[in-house]
This record gives C-alpha cells, structure tokens and sequence, in this order.
C-alpha cells in the first residue's frame, strides 16, 4: 500500500477525532473540559491523601508519597484518553455515524484510521497531562503549601521520553485489543474500557505501592506494561526509591511487546470474524 | 468482452440460534466490463448478501468470487482499491462534518492527492447538483441529498467497478431519477465502470441495465437483457383489474387452471386493489372476470398490458414481490 495513502489516512484520522471531540463546545468550554476532568481526579486522590494523613494518628504528612500519587494520577491520563478513545470509536462508527464499512473497504485499511484516531488520543493526553500537572502544582504547591519534590532542573528526559515512547506503543496495542473485542460485541464499549481501565489503576501502581497488594494482586501488577511504565515515570521525574531503569525499562519492553501480540492478535481474530460474521457493517436496536 | 465479476456457485448460510438461512444457493454469475447489470428482487431475495460478499464485507460458506479476477477472500485488498459501495438509505458521513469535508476525509483515505481531491470534489458536487451545500453539516441534509453525498462519495475514487445497493430506496421520484441517470452515464464515460446494481424497483433495473438477474430465496432464476426477458413471456396474457376492494380474498385465482401467476396491490387511500393476472391463454380471463361477479367485487377497470420485469418475476415465481400480497404458482 502506497505510504502516501497511509499518511494521509493517519492525518485525516487525527483531524477527523479533533472534531469529534470539539463539536459540541467551543474552543474555550473545551480546554476548560480538557483540563477540568483530570484535575478533579487529581484534586479528589490529592485532598484524600491529605486529610487522610493530618486525620492518621502520627498526622505525619509524607511528600515523597504525595508525589508518588501526584505523578501517577498525571500520567494514567494516558490510559484514560488513548484506551477509551480507541475502544468506543468502533461503537461510534459503526452505530452512530454508520461510516464503519466505507473506512473498512478503502484501500488505507481500518487499522491506519483506528492509528490515527489514537494518536490524537495521544495528543488530547499530552495536552491534558500538561494542564493537570500545571495547575494540580499551582494548586497544591502554590495555594495550599504542599510541597511536592519535583526538581525541574534534575528530570532525567531521555528516560522520560524512552518511558513515553515505549508506552505509547503499550496503550496503542492495548487500545488495538479493545477495539477487537468492540468489533466482535456489541454494547459493551463503555463497560470494558471502565473494567479495563479500572483494572489497571488498580493494579498497575498508579496511586499506591504494587507492593501493598495481596500475592495475587502482585502478580498481576508485576504482568501490566503499566506498572513498569509508571515506575520509569517517577524514577525519571522525582528519583524515587531505589531503582534499576535498565532492568524496568527491560521488563516494561517485554511486557509491552506481550501487549502488541496480544492487541494484533485480538485486532485481526476480530477482523477475521468481522467477514464471517458480518458484523463491520452490523446495526444495533437499541 | 472480459468479466469485471465472476461468481462460481456462491453460497451463504446464516446460522442464527434458532434457524439456519440459506441467503445464497449456489449462485453463479459472469458479468462484463463495461456492463450495468442489475439483481433483481424481493426484500430478503439474497441480493445485499450477494453484494456484501463482493465488496469483501463477507465471506462466503462456499463457492468462488472474483472481482477484477481478484479472488474477493484471498485477495481483499486488491478488491477494496479498485471498487466502491454506495447503499441506499444510510448515513453517507459524519454528521459533524460538513459535505464538503466528508467528501475530502473520504477522498484521503481513498489515497487522491489534495490537487486532484479538490478538483474531483468540485466537479462531483458540481455535477450531482448540490455544491450550495458544500459547507453545510451533513446532519441537516434532506434524504435526497444526503444520497447525492453519498454517491459522490462513491465515485470519488474512479473506482473500476461500482456497486450500488438499492441506491434511490426512499427517495423522491426526480432525485431518483437524476441519479439514475447519472449513474447510466457515468457507466458509458468511464473506461472500465462496470455496475452492478440491486433493486427491486422493476422499472428502474428496466431502465439502467444492460442485463439483469432475477434473484428469489438466493437463487438465480433467470438472466438477460429486460428486453429477452420480456420477450419471452409474449405468448401469455397480461391483464391488469382493479377492484373496489382492499380486503376480498382472491387465492382463488391461483387456482385455477391456465393461471400462471398473479399480483395484487393494495391501496388503502382509495380503498382500491390491483391484481396483475398472468394467464396462458385468453379464455381463462372471462373465466376469472365471472369467479370476480360472483364474488360481488365492484371491477372499476380492465386494462391488457405489456410485460414489464414485475411479470417475468410472476411467471418465475408465481407470485408478486410485495411481501403479504402474494398468490402461488397455479
């Protein structure tokens, strides 16, 4: 297939999903949008913690762990706006815009549209990441005094931008997973990406230590490309803990090259079964 | 002349929970470059089936396709680049979008360079009638133009061979037939635009196609020019009654003998129904007329007509393609 088609499709896509989500809101009600969502998350785990700590026994607020949190928080943005972005725009082509088959039958193929529509899942995410952690900083380091250890001068940005990039590829298999499940279901869109996401806020270190969990639950955090991509993130932002990037970086490679088999592998099952089936072209009465 | 679409004892079953369709038995077809080829007949005949396996939508339980001499499961891909798909009664774009970048999104998927995406772009909507809404959101397009979009869309591509699945379904009669007329042309300007075509419109697959197939419960029943066709219903008798009724039971006239089918229509504004009554021989008509009498059903008319594809699919199948008003073979 020509490369040019394929640009040009991954380009249309990222304009195509900028509409989308801009349509209904101007472009000032949307930034505000875009900002207001993560930061709420943010603030709600942040007061938590706070008055979680003044309110313990010893009172003893601690700011490494408030930092843990804080970054954490930041970045599952990530998981939130690629994974969910990708798992409903099945649903949404295929049901709402019935444009699903004529996407599915050009020569650029779905798999470079549904790339497209993530990467401006990529975009909204990076621009979301920014404003929260700008502003959860001002708000939390700024107004109410909390002193959050992050050394802007000290980041180590090649391991960020490493960590970044790996990760990208894990949300985007990940994201290529659901999408699969999405061609072969019908009205589950919304629940498996909150199961999905759910599961790996849960499990994947995003505001406490993996270590707090159960043996089971460490085993499953100690699967998720997540958990490592989280680490690689705090160690390359705050230097927490003791930490081994080569070996992470090695575990996070591994476990997101498992995630491409597993998000190719579920994207062309679902393909496959799209033909048998009919289903690319399927209508939902309800 | 050489075969745009090949098909080999096509075959597709549904299995559903309950029951097992066969929505296409074993049907094989060639049609040629060039030709506008129209598959014809009654809703549920196996025609979007057909269709859908065509485009590479679906796969076939057996039998053989070729599109292009691109086998439709092995080679998909090379099917996609050089067809297109325009279906009747659906969303032709994004909503949210206005025509203009619908077609544009469509025109870069398709691969066009943004020179020859404008110019196509301008010249399609130019020509379809509707560049006044170039900058309007498709969502508050009529029926009619989001259909004009729709088959711009199509063509956006050049594509080689053109599939239409009931593409003036809904529409008002002038929309329709401007883009029949649009379509017909196009077939005759392009090189290689092969079309095929399905409806169950007997007048229009009469009127755009070179050839048709007549299509019942997924078999092919007959196959050829409308005008071969035709012909070969000329040594029956064609009558056309309407009745001041649109309740009075008439499965009698399917038995009897020399019926060789018949169709009935009814309209419930004027509280009238027509039968269209396929006889072999004269004589059975008077026989009919008098079973009418005595049935005490007020005749407002008689009328002998000429066949039309509506009679040549009653004489196949002994029965009209509207669903509930059906005879049987006598």
């Amino acid at each position: 297939m020509a490369v040019n088609t394929i640009l040009r499709t991954v380009k249309q896509a990222i304009w195509l999903g900028w509409k989308i989500d801009t349509n209904w809101a101007n472009p000032l009600v949307f930034a505000i949008y875009y900002l207001v969502r993560p930061l709420a998350s943010l603030l709600i785990v942040g007061f938590i913690f706070l008055i979680g700590s003044l309110a313990s026994p010893s009172g003893v607020f601690d700011p490494q762990y408030f930092a843990y949190m804080f970054v954490g928080n930041c970045f599952f943005v990530y998981v939130t706006h690629v994974m969910m972005s990708m798992s409903i725009l099945i649903h949404e082509d295929r049901v709402h815009y019935e444009v699903l088959k004529h996407i599915y039958l050009s020569p650029a193929s779905l798999k470079w549209y549904i790339l497209g529509r993530a990467l401006n899942g990529v975009l909204n995410a990076s621009t979301s990441l920014i404003l929260t952690l700008g502003f959860g900083l001002l708000i939390f380091q700024g107004l109410l005094g909390v002193q959050i250890p992050i050394n802007w001068l000290g980041i180590d940005f090649p391991l960020l931008a490493l960590s970044l990039i790996i990760g990208m590829f894990c949300f985007l298999a990940l994201g290529f997973m659901l999408c699969g499940i999405n061609i072969m279901t019908s009205r589950v869109q919304f629940m498996l990406t909150e199961y999905v996401s759910g599961t790996l806020y849960l499990f994947g270190g995003v505001v406490f230590l993996p270590e707090i969990l159960p043996s089971w639950g460490q085993t499953i955090s100690n699967a998720l490309p997540i958990t490592y991509f989280l680490k690689s993130i705090r160690f390359a932002i705050l230097h927490q803990t003791s930490f081994d990037a080569q070996t992470n970086i090695a575990y996070l490679v591994l476990t997101t090259v498992g995630a491409i088999i597993l998000g190719i592998g579920v994207f062309k099952i679902a393909e496959y079964k799209a033909r048998r089936d009919g289903l690319i072209d399927r209508k939902e009465e309800y | 002349m050489s075969q745009s679409i090949e098909t080999r004892d096509l075959t597709r079953i549904f299995k559903g929970k309950s029951e097992t369709v066969k929505a296409l038995n074993k049907v094989s077809l060639s049609i040629g470059e060039k030709e506008v080829f129209g598959l014809l007949g009654p809703n549920g005949a196996g025609k979007t089936t057909f269709i859908k396996i065509l485009t590479t939508l679906l796969l076939p339980t057996s039998g053989e396709a070729h599109v292009d001499g691109f086998n439709v499961v092995k080679e998909a891909d090379k099917v996609r680049k050089i067809i297109s798909l325009v279906s009747g009664g659906e969303t032709p774009g994004y909503g949210i979008l206005s025509v203009r970048e619908n077609l544009w999104f469509f025109s870069q998927l398709y691969g066009l360079s943004s020179a020859v995406a404008k110019e196509k772009i301008k010249g399609l909507m130019a020509d379809l009638d509707f560049e006044e809404y170039a900058n309007t959101r498709m969502a508050k397009l009529s029926t009619g133009y989001r259909q004009r979009l729709n088959l711009a869309r199509g063509l956006l591509s050049d594509p080689k061979i053109l599939f239409l699945d009931e593409p003036t379904l809904g529409l008002d009669v002038l929309t329709a037939k401007k883009l029949r007329s649009y379509i017909v042309d196009w077939a005759k300007k392009e090189a290689k635009g092969t079309v095929l075509l399905t409806t169950h419109y007997m007048a229009e697959a009469d009127e755009m196609c070179d050839r048709v197939a007549i299509i019942d419960q997924g078999r092919i029943l007959a196959c050829g020019s409308p005008n071969t066709l035709k012909e070969n219903l000329k040594e029956n008798q064609i009558m056309k009654v309407e009745t001041a009724s649109i309740q009075a039971d008439f499965g009698f006239i399917d038995k009897m003998v020399g019926v060789i089918g018949y169709s009935q229509t009814r309209n419930i504004q004027t509280g009238t129904t027509t039968l269209k009554i396929m006889v072999s021989d004269d004589e059975i008509f008077s026989k009919i007329m008098s079973e009418l009498e005595k049935a005490k059903l007020k005749i407002l008319a008689v009328n002998k007509t000429e066949p039309t594809l509506e009679d040549v699919y009653i004489s196949l199948v002994g029965r009209g393609f509207e669903e509930g008003e059906a005879g049987t073979h006598a």
